[in-house]
C-alpha cells in the first residue's frame, strides 16, 4: 500500500487514529494490571501486606508516582524471585512484557529530570589515603597496619555516609601523618632502632619465593625503612641447634641482599658443620650461629628491599630419604629461615636523595636566607596537590606557620617535616567537601570533577595533567573529559578498579575467612593453600577484561585465564610450569568465566563442604543484581552425615528446600543455580562423583523461567542469555563505587539508559565507564535536604 | 618501613598499630601527682609475677632451716641483702599444672591452678591471678597490667587443648584467652610513654603534635564555615575527635615535662641476654615508678628454651640441661643457670628498694612472686614448687621467713593469700582450700 504523504492528510489520519492510540495505551495498562491482579494480589494485598506491599491500593495509572515500590517489584521480577516458585507463574512473555512496561513508564517519566543525588562530606578511606601518599611522596605505607579498618556499606568501603570518625580514629590518622612525614623526609639524626621480620607461613621453604632472584629458595624479602644513610646490621635467627640436630646434613648457602645486590653469604650445614656439632656440641652450634649475627652493611636513607634466602641446589646429592608426597618434592629436611632483624643506623651520615625526598624538595636552600622562599615553594606545591587544587591563602599561611615553628624547634628539614604532617592531617586532605552549598542542583566545578574522576578510576588524588585541565576550566568539556577518561583507564593506576572495586563487588575478601579443612582437603591446605593464587588469578582475569576495553560479558564467558603451575594442577591442567602466572586458554568449558574460578567457588563454600545455597545467593546478588531475601529465623542447620550411617548427598539432605512450600519460595530460585555448580568442590576442584556416597553428582535443575540446566556450562549459558541483567548489575555497582553513595531507586532510569546505550557499543568496558562519568548523576550535585541534616550521619 | 601484622603482637590496649601510634590512647594519663616525687596519699600496692621455666633443683633451692632464722640457699643467695623482704615458700603442689604434656601447659597454669581441660569457659575458672589483680586494682592506671617475656614462643598449642597459649603465656585474661607477652623492650617503652627515642625527641614530638593539632583545628574551623548545614554536622564528629586528641596531647605535655629524667627508649632487643633481662626488668621498674601500671608478669625464658648461658660459662642449652638425670656435673651447671636468673631478679629488687615512695620505698609496697610451675625438671613434676615472695605489700606481709607447708598443700592457697593482701576481694582460686595466715 502506498500513502500520499501530504502533511494535511497525515494530520487527518493522526487525528482519526488518536482515540485508538489512547485506547491502545489504556488496553496495555489494563493487560499489565491484569497480570498483577492474577499473580500478585493473593499475597500482596491490604489484608496480608506481604513484604509491606499491597498492590490493591495501587494502580497502573501513575506508575512513576509509586516509583520506589515499582522498582522493587521490577528487581524481584527480573530475578524471578516473584512470584515465588511453587505459586502460579505468568508465562515468560508476560514477565518480559510487564517488566518492559514498568521500566518504560519509569524511564519516560525520568526523561528531562535525571536524578542527581548528593554525596555529603566524604572522607578518604585508608586505601585512598595510602594511594594519595604514594602519589604525593612516592612512599609505600602499609595502610592496613597503620590505620583503622573502614566501615563498608553495600559492600564498598568508600561510601561517604559510612566513613565516620572517632577520637581513636583521629589519633591513628594524626599518628600516621607524623610518621609518614618523618619517613618521607628522613632523619639525619636518627638513633639506632631494630625491626624484626618473621618469615611468613612457616613451612619448609623448599621452593623459590616471589621477589627473590631465580636460583634461590625459601627465605623472604621485606621492604625496610632506613631513616638515614649509614651502617646497619643484619642478624638472622639461629639456624643451628643441638638437642635435635636436624637439617644439618645438607649444606645450605645463605645469601643476604640489599635491593637485589648480595652483600653477604655464608654456609650452614654440610659435612664439616655436622661433624663439629657431633664432636663439640654446643660450642660448635654457637660458632655456626655466630656467622649469622651482626652482619654489617651500608645503606642510604629511604625504603630498600632486604632479602635473606638460600641458594637452590639439587637435593639428589643428599643421602636422606626423598619426601614424595609434598608438591615441592625432594629432600624433606632443609634449613628454613624463621626471622631476621635489621638494626641501625649506627653513625648516621646524613640523608641522601631518594624517591620521596625528590618529590618533596623541589628546591633546596644553600644559605639561611634562601630558606623561607624555598619552604614556601615546597609547601605550596605539596599542599596544592594534596588538597586537589584547592589551597587558599589562609590555609597556606597556617601551613607556613607550622613550618616556622618547626624550623625554630629544629632546622629547615624539621620545619618541612612539620608542615608536611600538617598537610596530611588537614581536613582539606582527608575530606572531599561540597564547598559551594546552595539550593539548586548545580554542575560540579572542574576541581570537584577532577577529584571525583581520579578517586573513581585511580582511588587516589588527581595528577598534574588532570589538575591542569581543571585549573584551565576545560575539564567539563566533553572531548577533554573523554580524552582524560581514556588516558586514565590506560594508566596502570586504574588497576584499582580491579583490586578495589571488583574485589569488593565479588566479595573476594571472604577468602581470608575460609580456611579449607586440612583433613578433607589436604591438597588445598597448609603448604598447598591456594587462596593467594586464587586471588592472583582473579586479579589478572578481571584486570584483563577491564583494561583491554573488552566486552564486559567476557567476565562470564571468557575461555582465557591466568595460572601458575600450582593452580593449574589444581584445575587438572598439566601443561603449565613454574610459579609465574601465565595466560592459559582453557579447554574445559566448565571453567570459563567467573563461575569457573577457584576463588569464587571457594568463597561461596564452607571450609568443609560446598554450599549451593551460598553459591546461588552469590550469583543472584552479584551477577544478576537481584539479591534474595534473608532466611527466616530458627531455620536450623542442614543435617550433616553421621558417622556409621549411610551418607546422603547434599542434594538429598536439602530435600526440605523443595518439599516445604515456604522454603521452596526462595530455594526454588537459589538451589538450581548452586546445584548446577556442584561439579566444583569447596576448593574449586572439578569432580563428577560425590566423595561420600560415591554417586554421580546430580547437577540438574530447573530455573524459574523454565530453562533446564545441568552443570556449569548450562548455567553459564543461561546467564549469558540475559546479558542486560549482568551489565545492569555491573553498572549499578560501578556507580555506587564511583559516586560514593548507594544507588537509589531514582537512579534506576539512569542505569537502564546506560545499559541500553552500551548495547550499541558491544558492552565494552571503556564505554561503560564513559557513560557513567558523563551521566548527570556524576557531573552534578543536588542540594542538601535540610531534613536530612542529621540523617546523613545515621544512614 | 613495611610493618606486617606479624609484629604487632601487643594487645589492643595499645591501639592497633603499635609502633605507628604516636600517642597512647589512654584516658587516665600519667596523673599530675606523678612519678618521681610521689605525694599521693593512698599507698599503691604493686604486684609482680616473675616466672622461670624448668623448675629448680630442690636441694639448692630449699633453705635448710624454716622460720625466721634461716640461711638463703645457693640459688637464692643473690637475695640475701633483701632477706627481711623475702618470704620463701616451699612444699606447695600445683595439681592444675600436672599433665602428660607438661611443657604444653606449664606457663598457663602457674597462676590459675586449673588445667586447660578443667575449664569450661564460664566464670573465672582459669583466669590467672595477675589478671584478677588487674581487674580489681589495676583499673586506675593507664595500663591495667604489663606482660613481658625474655623469649617469645614456647609450646604454643598443647595437644588436645581447646585454645593455645598455655605453653607460652602466664597471663590469661579469660579462661581461654592468653595474653601475648611482649619481648621487645622498645615496644614496651613506646606503649607506655609514647614515641620518641630521647626525652628531647619525646618533647619535640609532643610539640609537633600540639602545633599540628592547632593548625588542624583552625583549618577545620574555616572549612566548616564554607560547608552547608548538613555537612557541618558531619564535620562536627571530626572536630570533636580532634579536640579529644588535643586534650590528651596537652595532658601528656604536662606530664612529659615532669618525666624529664626518663631514659632514652631502648634500641630494640639486645643481643646479650643479661642486658635483655635487665632492660625488661627496668621497664617494669619504670612502669611502677611512673604509675603507668601496677601489675606486671614476666617470663624470663620460654618453656623448652634452648638458650645457652655462655655468659656464665654454661654452654649447654637450657632445656636439655634441665634433663639432668641426676648427673652431679649437670646439676651443678643447672643450678648456675637458676642462680643467674635470681641474680637478675635481685638487681630488680635492689632497684625497687631504691625507689622512694612517701615514707618508704616501692619494694615495701610490692608483692612479687618469683617462682616456677615445675619442681624437678627431670621428672616434670609440679610438687614441691619453688617460690619466693619479695616485698611487704605495704605492711601486709611479714617477710623474712621460710615457710614450709605439708605435702599436697595447694599452690593456689598462696596465690589467694597474696591477692588478698594486695587488696583484691577473693576467696578462692583454682583448687585452693584456704589461705596462709603465716605469710
Amino acid at each position: 500500500m502506498t500513502f500520499d504523504f501530504s502533511l494535511r492528510k497525515l494530520l487527518a489520519v493522526a487525528l482519526l487514529l488518536s482515540p485508538f492510540v489512547a485506547h491502545a495505551a489504556d488496553d496495555e495498562k489494563a493487560k499489565q494490571w491484569g497480570v498483577i491482579e492474577k499473580y500478585c494480589f493473593d499475597c500482596h494485598n491490604t489484608t496480608d501486606w506481604a513484604g509491606g506491599i499491597a498492590f490493591d491500593t495501587m494502580s497502573m495509572d501513575d506508575v512513576p508516582a509509586e516509583a520506589e515500590t515499582w522498582e522493587k517489584a521490577i528487581r524481584r521480577l527480573r530475578g524471578r524471585l516473584m512470584p515465588p516458585p511453587g505459586k502460579p507463574q505468568p508465562a515468560n512473555e508476560q514477565f518480559a512484557s510487564l517488566v518492559n512496561f514498568l521500566e518504560t513508564s519509569l524511564d519516560k517519566a525520568a526523561e528531562g529530570h535525571v536524578h542527581v543525588g548528593r554525596v555529603g562530606l566524604h572522607r578518604l578511606n585508608r586505601r585512598e589515603y595510602a594511594n594519595a601518599v604514594k602519589d604525593l611522596l612516592d612512599l609505600d605505607i602499609d595502610a592496613a597496619s597503620m590505620l583503622p579498618r573502614d566501615e563498608a556499606h553495600d559492600g564498598f568501603d568508600n561510601i561517604a555516609t559510612a566513613l565516620q570518625v572517632s577520637p581513636s580514629f583521629m589519633d591513628q590518622y594524626l599518628g600516621a601523618a607524623h610518621k609518614v612525614a618523618a619517613q618521607a623526609v628522613g632523619n639525619a639524626k636518627a638513633l639506632p632502632s631494630a625491626t624484626v621480620y618473621t618469615v611468613e607461613g612457616g613451612g619448609t621453604q623448599r621452593m623459590h619465593r616471589d621477589g627473590l632472584p631465580f636460583g634461590t629458595r625459601g627465605g623472604t624479602v621485606v621492604e625496610h625503612y632506613f631513616p638515614a644513610d649509614g651502617e646497619y646490621q643484619l642478624t638472622i635467627a639461629d639456624l643451628a641447634g643441638a638437642l635435635w640436630v636436624h637439617d644439618m646434613e645438607f649444606e645450605n648457602t645463605l645469601v643476604a641482599m640489599l635491593d637485589g645486590k648480595e652483600f653477604y653469604r655464608t654456609h650452614v650445614g654440610g659435612e664439616e658443620d655436622l661433624r663439629a656439632i657431633d664432636q663439640k656440641q654446643d660450642p660448635a652450634v654457637d660458632a655456626i650461629n655466630k656467622r649469622l649475627k651482626n652482619i654489617r652493611f651500608k645503606a642510604t636513607a629511604g625504603v630498600h628491599k632486604v632479602g635473606v634466602t638460600f641458594l637452590e641446589r639439587t637435593f639428589a646429592e643428599s643421602d636422606a630419604r626423598l619426601f614424595s608426597v609434598a608438591p615441592e618434592g625432594g629432600q624433606d629436611k632443609v634449613k628454613a629461615i624463621r626471622s631476621f632483624e635489621v638494626r641501625g643506623p649506627f653513625e648516621a651520615t646524613g640523608v641522601s636523595m631518594n624517591a620521596s625526598r625528590e618529590k618533596i624538595f623541589s628546591c633546596y636552600p644553600h644559605a639561611q636566607a634562601e630558606e623561607q622562599a624555598c619552604a614556601e615553594q615546597i609547601i605550596t606545591g605539596l599542599a596544592t596537590k594534596a588538597f586537589r587544587g584547592q589551597l587558599d591563602d589562609d590555609n597556606r599561611k597556617g601551613l607556613m606557620g607550622l613550618y616556622t615553628a618547626g624550623r625554630k624547634a629544629s632546622d629547615f628539614e624539621g620545619g618541612i617535616k612539620r608542615a608536611l604532617a600538617g598537610i596530611l592531617a588537614s581536613p582539606d586532605f582527608l575530606y572531599r567537601a561540597d564547598l559551594h552549598p546552595g539550593n539548586e542542583t548545580r554542575p560540579l566545578t572542574d576541581y570537584e570533577l577532577a577529584s571525583r574522576l581520579s578517586f573513581f578510576l585511580w582511588s587516589s588524588i588527581p595528577d598534574e595533567a588532570l589538575l591542569a585541565d581543571a585549573k584551565a576550566g576545560r575539564l567539563h568539556q566533553p572531548e577533554v573529559m573523554a580524552a582524560q577518561v581514556n588516558r586514565m583507564l590506560a594508566s596502570p593506576r586504574s588497576e584499582t578498579l580491579t583490586t578495589n572495586f571488583a574485589f569488593e563487588w565479588l566479595n573476594v575478601a571472604r577468602l581470608d575467612e575460609i580456611v579449607p579443612d586440612p583433613r578433607i582437603f589436604p591438597y588445598a591446605s597448609g603448604q598447598s593453600d591456594l587462596r593467594p593464587d586464587f586471588k592472583e588469578e582473579l586479579r589478572y582475569f578481571v584486570d584483563s577484561v577491564f583494561r583491554t576495553n573488552s566486552n564486559v560479558l567476557d567476565l562470564l564467558s571468557s575461555n582465557t585465564t591466568w595460572l601458575n603451575e600450582k593452580l593449574a594442577l589444581h584445575y587438572g591442567i598439566t601443561t603449565v610450569k613454574g610459579d609465574q602466572f601465565q595466560p592459559v586458554t582453557l579447554t574445559q568449558s566448565a571453567r570459563f568465566g567467573l563461575l569457573g574460578k577457584g576463588g569464587v567457588l571457594m568463597l561461596t563454600s564452607y571450609p568443609d563442604r560446598t554450599a549451593p545455597v551460598l553459591r546461588g545467593a552469590w550469583i543472584l546478588e552479584r551477577i544478576s543484581g537481584t539479591p534474595p531475601g534473608t532466611p527466616p529465623p530458627n531455620v536450623g542447620n542442614l543435617k550433616e552425615n553421621v558417622a556409621g550411617e549411610k551418607p546422603k548427598t547434599l542434594r538429598a539432605r536439602s530435600e526440605a528446600h523443595s518439599q516445604n512450600p515456604s522454603c521452596h519460595a526462595c530455594h526454588g530460585v537459589l538451589d538450581p543455580l548452586g546445584f548446577a555448580l556442584e561439579n566444583f568442590d569447596a576448593t574449586g576442584q572439578y569432580r563428577e562423583i560425590d566423595r561420600y556416597t560415591r554417586d554421580i553428582l546430580d547437577t540438574s535443575g530447573k530455573l524459574p523461567d523454565g530453562t533446564s540446566v545441568k552443570g556449569p556450562d548450562d548455567l553459564r549459558n543461561a546467564l549469558l542469555a540475559k546479558p542486560e541483567q549482568f551489565v545492569q548489575t555491573l553498572t549499578l555497582k560501578l556507580m555506587t563505587y564511583g559516586l560514593g553513595r548507594p544507588v537509589e531507586y531514582e537512579d534506576m532510569p539512569t542505569v537502564r539508559g546506560i545499559v541500553r546505550e552500551l548495547k550499541k557499543e558491544d558492552y565494552r568496558f571503556n564505554a561503560l565507564i564513559t557513560a557513567i562519568v558523563t551521566s548527570d548523576a556524576f557531573l552534578k550535585t543536588a542540594p542538601a535536604d535540610p531534613k536530612n541534616a542529621t540523617v546523613t550521619a545515621a544512614r | 618501613m613495611f610493618i606486617t601484622r606479624k609484629h604487632l603482637s601487643r594487645r589492643t590496649l595499645l591501639k592497633g598499630a603499635g609502633a605507628a601510634v604516636a600517642l597512647p590512647l589512654l584516658d587516665a594519663m600519667i596523673p599530675a601527682s606523678t612519678a618521681l616525687a610521689q605525694t599521693a596519699a593512698a599507698a599503691r600496692t604493686r604486684m609482680g609475677f616473675i616466672y622461670f621455666p624448668h623448675g629448680a633443683v630442690q636441694a639448692a633451692w630449699t633453705p635448710k632451716q624454716t622460720g625466721t632464722d634461716f640461711e638463703m640457699s645457693p640459688i637464692l643467695k643473690p637475695l640475701t641483702p633483701y632477706k627481711q623482704y623475702a618470704t620463701v615458700v616451699t612444699g606447695l603442689r600445683n595439681k592444675g599444672g600436672e599433665s602428660s604434656d607438661p611443657h604444653g601447659i606449664m606457663a598457663g597454669t602457674w597462676l590459675s591452678c586449673v588445667g586447660p581441660k578443667d575449664r569450661d569457659g564460664r566464670g573465672d575458672r582459669g583466669v590467672t591471678a595477675d589478671q584478677l589483680a588487674a581487674r580489681a586494682i589495676g583499673q586506675g592506671t593507664a595500663i591495667p597490667s604489663l606482660e613481658i617475656a625474655g623469649e617469645g614462643g614456647g609450646s604454643a598449642c598443647a595437644a588436645g587443648v581447646a585454645s593455645c597459649g598455655f605453653g607460652s603465656s602466664v597471663a590469661f585474661r579469660t579462661p581461654y584467652q592468653a595474653l601475648p607477652m611482649e619481648t621487645n623492650p622498645r615496644k614496651v617503652f613506646y606503649g607506655m610513654f609514647g614515641q620518641g627515642d630521647t626525652q628531647d625527641e619525646r618533647l619535640q614530638l609532643l610539640d609537633d603534635s600540639g602545633s599540628v593539632l592547632d593548625y588542624v583545628m583552625s583549618s577545620s574551623a574555616s572549612l566548616q564555615k564554607r560547608l552547608g548545614a548538613a555537612d557541618r554536622s558531619s564535620l562536627n564528629d571530626y572536630l570533636d575527635s580532634v579536640r579529644e586528641v588535643e586534650r590528651r596531647v596537652q595532658k601528656m605535655q604536662v606530664s612529659a615535662k615532669g618525666l624529664s629524667s626518663l631514659p632514652a627508649a631502648p634500641v630494640g632487643v639486645p643481643e646479650d641476654f643479661t642486658e635483655l633481662l635487665d632492660v625488661l626488668f627496668e621497664m617494669i621498674a619504670l612502669a611502677w615508678q611512673t604509675d603507668q601500671t601496677r601489675i606486671a608478669s614476666f617470663m624470663l625464658a620460654k618453656e623448652v628454651s634452648m638458650r645457652t648461658y655462655n655468659q656464665i660459662g654454661v654452654s649447654d642449652a637450657f632445656h636439655p640441661l634441665s634433663h639432668h638425670q641426676n648427673d652431679p656435673a649437670k646439676l651443678e651447671r643447672l643450678v648456675k643457670i637458676q642462680t643467674y636468673h635470681t641474680e637478675r631478679f635481685a638487681k630488680f629488687i635492689k632497684r625497687l628498694q631504691g625507689m622512694k615512695e612517701g615514707e618508704s620505698n616501692v619494694l615495701d609496697q610490692s608483692i612479687i612472686l618469683f617462682g616456677s610451675n615445675m619442681s624437678n625438671s627431670d621428672l616434670h613434676n609440679n610438687d614441691p614448687l619453688p617460690s619466693v615472695v619479695l616485698g611487704k605489700g605495704g605492711g601486709k606481709i611479714k617477710g623474712g621467713q621460710h615457710l614450709h607447708f605439708p605435702q599436697d598443700t595447694p599452690h593456689a592457697n598462696l596465690l589467694v593469700t597474696l591477692l588478698q593482701r594486695a587488696g583484691v576481694k577473693i576467696d578462692a582460686l583454682g583448687n585452693s582450700t584456704g589461705t596462709f595466715s603465716e605469710v
